[in-house]
């Protein structure tokens, strides 16, 4: 029995540096380096973004996870040796002992952090981005470790972990560009010049001081059974702009669709919602 | 419509600075660029001004000590139009296709910078006996019957800019008149500022009625020095000497010293757009309260003038400018110039109760009667915002 003991000691003493080898300070430096790198990137990425040009803005914002990885991924590299006697033996000793803690303790926490480096590569969001994550549509302001933060329009911060990636569908407006479709919807009586209105509402779209000339604009109409909906899509030249974009083309619509003869209906909004 | 481009060298013909120089298809304009030494030194000095106390550069002379020319003095010492050789360069552009009979290519497109005011097109057309075809009033469509007439020689439509009003109901003047142009046998020329041509091109599908544009070449720092030079060897200025507050630099004297420099400087901040040039060279023109001190003082050749030159003057965008202010500045550009309540129409939600009094204040805006435009001395400051905040950029 004391044999075992000492045979486990001994592989203990193996697993871990002797103390007196160990540079407590070298590691401090290192984690506060690391640290302070990361901090100051996280608040110099948005300002940069904020003062610097339009077209660079999103590469300002998308690059704080990316450096952020590199920097922990450096760190962990940099320490690890300096704390642990690393051969293949006790290689299998710590991830033994790290997955019973991940099972037990941390699964969702870990599967999180995992699904935060899968997304850094598969990019279904960066920051700056505007996407819905059930139900919930926002700007994603910043890309953590564990979870993204997303402001919505009502200026809500929603906290969404990464693991939801896994089992949810994102969808993502713009995917990294400058500028995303923006819709506006009218409702129509049937009984009109469906070609005026179909015009009308372009031109609306074409003399919008937030157009991006360099996308289309189009104009869909369907028969639904609450009237002849119409979609005047267009994009603006920046994706801030977008509800004020939106509210633009509702305003103006309105005015040239009454120009045009057409009348806008008036049945129940909650008959619309499927449409 | 076959390809308007003019045969040949854009620079055939052109061997030296003062000759005319052809106007070259949209798209090839090279903006002039400030010299890379002067980009460093600009850094060096903020890094050295940073650590010292004293100035180490003391101007020659005080700008505190100087004062502005009036307007109307300035007329006299560097009279208008601001155009200068332009008219010679378009003249040298179109002149063999004028002498052409009917029947070739029927349309010539001229773009051009914006913020000119004085319709370039028009003084030429004028200088040249044709006949000019100007927008009554904004979306007004009064022009079929000018265009119909073929045996009547070129017309000019100068500005095809004043043609409409970027609202829902404001494209019709603009989109039937470019409907009539590419369907007459008669011979046009038709300017527009390059603002509106981007939104043209978009809106009304312009591109597809006329041929590709041509604009001038970008004036150069040596470009702008010989015109400048003629400029003021008559009139009022004749005689005088024009020095570099800062320096002393005789920019016209007879030794190399450094005013090809403050040329090519001028050439880079102005985007090589002669009528900003004019602007801001006019603009940068100061006097001496009491010229028989400088007399004196500066020069050795008493009763000799002498007009100094400030910095350039510098323009930025009022505080807490939001994005109705870059709106505002982006519609100006496209439409020319256009009345308070027309500005409203081209806006979003019709707002600039706030803006345009502060953009008046800036400067960056100018009175031309009642209507309102973009100071031409502003136009690059201007332009650099709109590009910053992500605008629809014009293209030369």
């Amino acid at each position: 029995m004391a044999g075992g003991v000492q045979e486990g000691q001994e592989k203990a003493a193996k697993l871990i540096n002797d103390l007196q080898e160990i540079s407590v300070i070298e590691i401090a430096v290192v984690v506060i380096a690391t640290w302070a790198t990361i901090y100051f990137v996280r608040l110099a990425s948005p300002f940069l973004a904020r003062r610097g040009p339009n077209q660079a803005r999103l590469y300002f914002l998308a690059a704080v996870p990316i450096i952020r990885l590199v920097l922990l991924i450096v760190a962990t590299l940099w320490i690890v040796p300096i704390i642990f006697n690393i051969t293949f033996q006790n290689f299998l000793v710590i991830a033994g002992a790290a997955s019973v803690a991940i099972g037990f303790a941390f699964k969702d926490y870990v599967t999180s952090i995992i699904a935060g480096v899968v997304a850094i590569f598969e990019r279904p969001y960066r920051p700056g981005d505007w996407v819905e994550i059930a139900g919930d549509y926002g700007e994603v302001e910043s890309v953590g470790m564990r979870a993204i933060r997303l402001v919505t329009a009502q200026d809500n911060v929603v906290t969404v972990p990464h693991m939801r990636i896994w089992d949810q569908n994102i969808s993502n407006s713009n995917d990294g560009s400058r500028t995303l479709m923006c819709v506006a919807h009218f409702w129509l009586e049937p009984g009109h010049d469906a070609g005026a209105v179909q015009e009308a509402l372009r031109d609306v779209a074409l003399t919008s001081g937030y157009l991006e000339y360099d996308k289309p604009v189009l104009v869909m109409l369907a028969e639904t059974p609450t009237g002849t909906h119409y979609q005047l899509k267009a994009y603006p030249f920046d994706l801030r702009d977008q509800f004020a974009f939106i509210s633009d083309l509702t305003v103006r619509g309105k005015i040239a669709i009454a120009r045009a003869g057409a009348v806008q209906v008036r049945a129940p909004v909650a008959g619309r919602a499927e449409d | 419509m076959t390809d308007p481009a003019p045969s040949g060298d854009p620079r055939a013909g052109a061997p030296d600075d003062e000759a005319p120089r052809r106007f070259q298809p949209l798209g090839d304009y090279d903006w002039p660029a400030l010299p890379a030494e002067d980009t460093v030194a600009r850094w060096w000095d903020r890094v050295r001004d940073a650590f010292r106390d004293e100035d180490p550069d003391a101007p020659f002379v005080a700008d505190a000590a100087l004062d502005r020319f009036a307007g109307d003095r300035l007329d006299r010492i560097a009279p208008p139009p601001a155009c200068g050789p332009l008219l010679e360069d378009m003249t040298a552009t179109l002149q063999d296709w004028l002498a052409q009979p009917n029947g070739g290519d029927t349309v010539r497109l001229i773009v051009m910078p914006p913020c000119e005011g004085a319709h370039i097109l028009a003084l030429w057309a004028g200088a040249q006996g044709l006949e000019v075809l100007n927008c009554p009033e904004r979306g007004d469509a009064g022009h079929a019957t000018l265009l119909s007439r073929s045996d009547h020689g070129p017309l000019v439509i100068p500005a095809l800019e004043t043609w409409f009003l970027r609202t829902a109901d404001g494209l019709a003047g603009v989109r039937a008149l470019l409907d009539a142009v590419s369907r007459t046998d008669r011979r046009c020329v038709i300017g527009c500022n390059s603002w509106a041509w981007r939104y043209l091109c978009k809106a009304a599908d312009a591109q597809a009625f006329l041929p590709k544009g041509l604009t001038f070449q970008a004036f150069d720092g040596a470009r702008l020095q010989g015109w400048f030079r003629e400029l003021t060897s008559s009139g009022e200025a004749a005689g005088a000497r024009f020095r570099v507050s800062s320096s002393g630099t005789d920019l016209f004297g007879a030794a190399e010293n450094g005013s090809a420099d403050y040329f090519t400087r001028l050439a880079a901040l102005s985007l090589g757009i002669p009528w900003v040039a004019w602007r801001m060279w006019r603009n940068a023109m100061r006097t001496r309260p009491d010229p028989e001190v400088e007399d004196k003082a500066e020069t050795a050749e008493p009763g000799r003038r002498t007009i100094w030159l400030t910095r350039p003057d510098t323009f930025a965008m009022p505080p807490n400018a939001g994005e109705m202010t870059l709106l505002t500045l982006q519609s100006l550009l496209i439409h020319g110039a256009l009345s308070p309540e027309d500005l409203a129409r081209t806006l979003p939600g019709g707002a600039t109760r706030a803006s345009v009094p502060a953009l008046l204040k800036a400067q960056m805006l100018v009175l031309s009667g009642t209507d309102l435009r973009c100071n031409p001395a502003a136009y690059p400051a201007i332009r650099t915002a709109l590009s910053d905040a992500g605008f629809n950029m014009d293209e030369l």
